[in-house]
């Protein structure tokens, strides 16, 4: 079994764009991205839609299920 | 409107340095450029158009065109990573059709050798502006983390193994014995690669490029002047470049910006990848050579590891012999960008200048392809091809 070091991570930096999911993470609430638009969510937040350059996105809270995709351990540092 | 025959890679020169702690960045940035120009048979004074990325000390070309007192009339410092050199070259042709300059130098160099740093293993700082850093920064992903999250999938999705990764380096090793300049000359093994320490699963050691000092540079002019001049013809056939991103969080990791790239350059050339008779391929990490491999169409996508396996990329003994220098997996990597060095490899493979062992028969197409920044998120890719005339 590996022994993995405790790291200090550092705070995200919150701007306007990623206030609001930054306060309900606070709260232990995962909101994510979805535009109003088009219906679609999307990841990274941002305030102009990737998929259709709505500008009205607004949060939803998420279920918290999702599928690892990938994933690498860092060994040595 | 197309690049293709209207500008020549005249003079190429890569120093010879790996570590260089009583040089300046700025310093070796010259040394490239005076070594490239000589090459050539050029002079500073020929040079009219000057190209640099964010390696070039100060911002844009404006210092290091100070610093070795260049008078120009065009210049650009497209800043896509390690792929910039080959964009820059790219974009240099394209000036060079326009008329817009005549003898365009590009440069690369650096120290991140002298200067400690660890390039793969640690995360490097990002401005906060970026609009991704509140949401990836706090999890300090590194370099190497990155690029094995795409190897992690790409083993999963089409069962490549550590030893098709492996295959990599070996052949890398088998030709960096050649060159005296080489970081590290010593001929490795499938075992020897998956048996050194694991990095950032499933990447070892050995699957990690070197980090050095040093740099290159290469020297583009028009047709009428490189016929004028004495060395072999080495024209530009072909070029693209992409920038691939997450898309929003729509995105596949074993898929690089090759993928779109490659096919824009290969239609300019008019040539299929089964016309290339050399091809330098950016090797960050083992993985790295696998997937822009699969998207340059050398095969499948999914078929690298089988692809790679058993020497087919040794010189002399496989189909596709590539980075006959030893690539960044033994040779040099330069500023941590590995384009310029590509590029200047496949020159001398044109030239027939490579190393007599390592030197393809009747080499008068290649290729040389880079990738810049990190491949598990946002990265550049440039994809050039040359003729020998």
């Amino acid at each position: 079994m590996a022994v993995f070091a405790a790291r200090k991570l550092a705070p995200p930096v919150v701007t306007a764009e990623g206030k609001a999911f930054f306060d309900a993470a606070r709260q232990g609430r995962f909101l994510i991205p979805v535009c109003t638009a088009c219906d679609r969510a999307h990841w990274y937040p941002r305030a102009v839609c990737p998929f259709c350059a709505g500008e009205d996105v607004a949060w939803r809270e998420a279920s918290g299920k999702g599928t690892v995709y990938t994933f690498s351990v860092m060994r040595r540092v | 409107m197309t690049i293709k025959g209207k500008a020549y890679i005249a003079g190429a020169f890569e120093h010879p340095t790996r570590l260089a702690p009583d040089k300046t960045v700025a310093q070796l940035h010259a040394e490239v450029a005076l070594g490239a120009l000589e090459d050539a048979g050029l002079t500073r004074a020929d040079v009219d158009g000057y190209f640099c990325s964010g390696d070039a000390p100060g911002p844009g070309p404006a210092s290091m065109a100070e610093y070795m007192n260049l008078k120009l009339r065009h210049m650009d410092s497209t800043e896509i990573g390690g792929a910039s050199y080959i964009a820059l070259a790219a974009h240099a042709a394209e000036a060079i059709a326009l008329g817009k300059c005549d003898v365009a130098l590009v440069t690369l160099a650096g120290r991140p050798r002298s200067e400690g740093m660890a390039t793969g293993t640690a995360p490097r700082p990002r401005d906060p502006n970026q609009p991704e850093a509140a949401w990836e920064a706090p999890y300090a992903i590194t370099t190497a983390n990155g690029y094995a999250m795409c190897a992690m999938r790409h083993m999963y999705e089409y069962g490549t193994t550590s030893e098709q990764l492996a295959w990599v380096k070996v052949a890398a090793s088998h030709h960096a014995q050649h060159n005296p300049h080489a970081m590290l000359p010593e001929v490795v093994t499938v075992e020897d690669v998956v048996n050194s320490p694991m990095i950032a699963d499933p990447l070892h050691r050995l699957d990690c490029c070197v980090i050095s000092d040093g740099g290159g540079a290469v020297v583009l002019v028009r047709p009428e002047i490189a016929k004028t001049l004495r060395r072999p013809l080495v024209k530009i056939v072909g070029a693209g470049e992409a920038v691939k991103h997450l898309a929003g969080g729509t995105f596949d990791l074993t898929t690089s910006g090759a993928s779109r790239a490659g096919p824009i350059a290969f239609a300019e050339a008019g040539v299929t990848p089964a016309d290339i008779k050399y091809a330098s391929i950016y090797d960050s990490f083992t993985i790295t050579v696998i997937i822009q491999l699969e998207d340059l169409g050398f095969c499948a996508k999914g078929a690298g590891g089988k692809f790679v396996a058993d020497g087919n990329l040794i010189s002399g003994v496989g189909k596709l012999p590539f980075n006959t220098d030893g690539g960044g997996l033994c040779n040099n990597h330069p500023a941590n960008r590995g384009s310029m060095t590509k590029m200047i490899e496949a020159v001398r493979q044109l030239r027939g200048e490579a190393h007599a062992a390592v030197q393809v028969k009747d080499c008068d197409l290649a290729l040389a392809q880079g990738t810049g920044f990190q491949l598990a998120t946002r990265h550049g890719s440039a994809t050039l091809i040359m003729e020998r005339e």
